[in-house]
């Protein structure tokens, strides 16, 4: 199984990666406005006020529960390949 | 008139009237029934109708209310989707075969009584699987036998649990049951088939896609909703289903991310999707029963999307395999285009439908204080978009251009598509729509700061997994392979249990053609069949008597029962 990446990462690719990082960096900065409204008291800028969790108040947790959770999705994915895949005509033996 | 007939009724009276038109006449016929339907149905009072008498019981033909309404709505616009997209096939017994199928989703889902359901259920059974078949290649009728077997399996389960409830003393109503005894747990099971309970979830895999371009995008939007409708009515609160919810929308994104076919990717998302609904019907609560219903509408439009972009690019390359598409995105840029809608409203981007209803269900989950569930939904809604919103569209349209440079896609798909797309973004944009024709009156708001910015930081950290996995070469490469599901205990044990059974018969045939009528008469230790036996009886002492044993006994009672 060769580990090629299929995405040629040509400048218009790099391009759209640079934007693409920015605004996940972004993202995750959008929680201080949280953390400062709960630091301040300030209502408007509190926007996780009516959370179920408390781990949904921590700082980047829907960002890093997306990110770890599919990274971990991926390797268990490949666990569970070495356990099912099969040829094409498996079935046809 | 209008206004009075059953919806079912004029879907299969237009699937009739099609199968004697050709061309412009059928296809202008097809486009016209889910428009009258519609104008019918819209003009239906509320209420129960159409009651008869059946073996003294009272059944209901046509039960109207908000649940069966919004149903019954869902499956007008879908059809006229389907229709409009499948306008160019010129294949009578699809043609025929999608109206009469949408007709039993009609019949079950306005049954007001068991036996009607019972028999739309095998309606939907029977007619879908041409749809299969209807593919037409070598391995055509095996799958769609793989899939009618647990379909019609389905329907016996309902069968036995209709019989054991009526005849308990229970009312042949189509309402809420209670799970608690034989007769309410076959009836559920009935159901959880169709819904494609995990253990009962292959038929769907393998039958989706096996279908035909077409095909697909009905079967998609039809049986596993009826089926969702038919939990929502009848098992409404059932614990049970939090748990089943739970590991049905978990488990399948596992097998997605490994799959090649593309239209098995979408199969295994449907599961996923249904797991959702299943949590929000087994909560019970209003906002539960609410978001697993909303995001069944939404379903229909987004899944129906998919498959639609799917079946494009299945229709102009002639394969579903990851590993050899690529770079369709400069010879379909529509395609991908709403390839792209579907991608995002199944992954609950903001401004689009699956926003605004699958965080009901999650909502429902949290208040109702399910926090595993809840978390374990979120990892599910993560992984989602992982191999549904990113997975598909990039493996189809960008990804390794293999220089396959292709039509873009018929103008009715095209059509189809937009249309599906204006449902995706406008039911994103104005749920109200969708909030006011819901059973129970609605209380959430989607549109939040926090739930757009936690969903957007989901969802763009999770495509930065992808990314970075991607990039870095840990991904695990697209390959012309198929994975092992848990069909595989029955296709393989299918082949030894077929032999068992049929060994005897098999060894009789060739005794009977060997004919040795001299051996039989001068050595009959000699004889082939004879000589088996001996030889059985000597290596496997314990089967032989067994077997002795258990033909002597048979015989015993028969002759017993005889005299």
């Amino acid at each position: 199984m060769e580990h090629h990446p299929p995405i040629t990462v040509t400048p218009k690719v790099k391009k759209i990666l640079i934007w693409f990082f920015s605004i996940c960096a972004i993202l995750m900065l959008i929680d201080m406005f949280d953390l400062i409204g709960r630091w301040t008291g300030s209502h408007a800028l509190e926007f996780k006020s009516h959370r179920h969790f408390a781990a949904e108040g921590w700082f980047g947790f829907y960002a890093v529960y997306g990110l770890v959770g599919c990274v971990l999705l991926v390797l268990a994915a490949k666990v569970l390949r070495i356990v099912v895949m099969r040829e094409e005509g498996y079935y046809d033996r | 008139m209008i206004g009075s007939l059953h919806p079912a009724l004029i879907f299969v009276l237009g699937g009739l009237l099609a199968m004697f038109l050709r061309g412009r006449a059928r296809s202008v016929t097809m486009l016209a029934i889910p428009v009258v339907g519609l104008i019918n149905l819209l003009a239906l009072p509320l209420g129960q109708h159409m009651q008869l008498a059946f073996l003294d019981q009272t059944l209901t033909l046509l039960r109207v209310d908000k649940l069966s309404l919004l149903f019954g709505v869902l499956f007008h616009i879908g059809s006229f989707l389907g229709i409009l997209y499948a306008l160019h096939v010129k294949d009578t017994v699809q043609q025929v075969s999608a109206p009469v199928y949408v007709a039993g989703a009609l019949g079950a889902v306005f049954a007001g009584d068991l036996l009607t359901l019972l028999l739309s259920w095998e309606v939907l059974a029977v007619s879908s699987v041409f749809l299969i078949w209807a593919r037409r290649e070598k391995d055509s009728f095996g799958i769609g036998l793989r899939y009618l077997i647990p379909q019609l399996g389905s329907g016996v389960l309902l069968m036995v649990g209709i019989a054991l409830h009526v005849g308990g003393g229970g009312s042949i109503a189509f309402d809420k049951m209670q799970l608690g005894n034989l007769a309410t747990l076959c009836i559920f099971l009935g159901f959880g088939i169709k819904c494609a309970f995990p253990g009962f979830h292959t038929w769907l895999v393998e039958g989706y896609p096996g279908s035909t371009v077409t095909g697909g995008v009905f079967l998609c939007g039809v049986t596993t909703k009826v089926a969702v409708y038919a939990m929502a009515r009848g098992f409404a609160g059932t614990e049970a289903l939090i748990a089943i919810g739970a590991v049905m929308a978990v488990f399948p994104i596992f097998y997605a991310v490994i799959e090649n076919d593309l239209r098995k990717v979408l199969g295994y998302s449907m599961i996923n999707q249904i797991g959702f609904m299943m949590v929000g019907i087994g909560i019970g609560s209003e906002m539960g029963i609410n978001g697993a219903v909303a995001h069944a509408f939404n379903d229909v439009f987004f899944k129906g999307l998919l498959f639609m972009s799917m079946g494009a690019v299945m229709l102009r390359t002639g394969t579903m395999n990851a590993s050899d598409l690529g770079g369709l995105s400069k010879s379909m840029p529509w395609t991908a285009g709403f390839c792209c809608v579907g991608a995002a409203s199944i992954s609950a981007f903001p401004l689009f439908c699956g926003f605004v209803s699958k965080s009901m269900i999650m909502v429902a989950a949290a208040d109702a204080h399910y926090t595993l569930v809840w978390f374990l939904l979120l990892f599910a809604a993560a992984g989602v978009f992982h191999h549904a919103g990113i997975k598909i569209p990039f493996f189809a349209f960008w990804a390794h251009d293999q220089g396959l440079r292709v039509k873009e896609a018929p103008r009715n798909m095209l059509l189809a598509m937009g249309g599906a797309t204006i449902m995706c973004v406008g039911i994103g944009c104005f749920p109200m729509f969708l909030y006011g024709n819901l059973p129970f009156p609605v209380d959430y708001h989607p549109y939040t700061a926090f739930h757009i910015v936690s969903q957007l930081q989901l969802l763009f950290f999770a495509a930065l997994a992808f990314t970075t996995l991607q990039l870095t070469g840990i991904y695990p490469p697209e390959l012309r392979s198929i994975n092992l599901d848990i069909d595989w205990f029955f296709r393989r044990s299918a082949r030894g249990i077929a032999a068992f059974v049929t060994g005897p018969a098999t060894r009789a045939r060739a005794a009977w053609n060997a004919r040795s009528w001299d051996l039989w008469v001068h050595n009959p230790l000699k004889h082939p069949s004879v000589a088996a036996f001996i030889r059985r009886v000597q290596f496997r002492p314990l089967e032989t008597s067994v077997f002795v044993v258990i033909t002597l006994l048979f015989m015993f009672l028969a002759f017993g029962l005889i005299t």
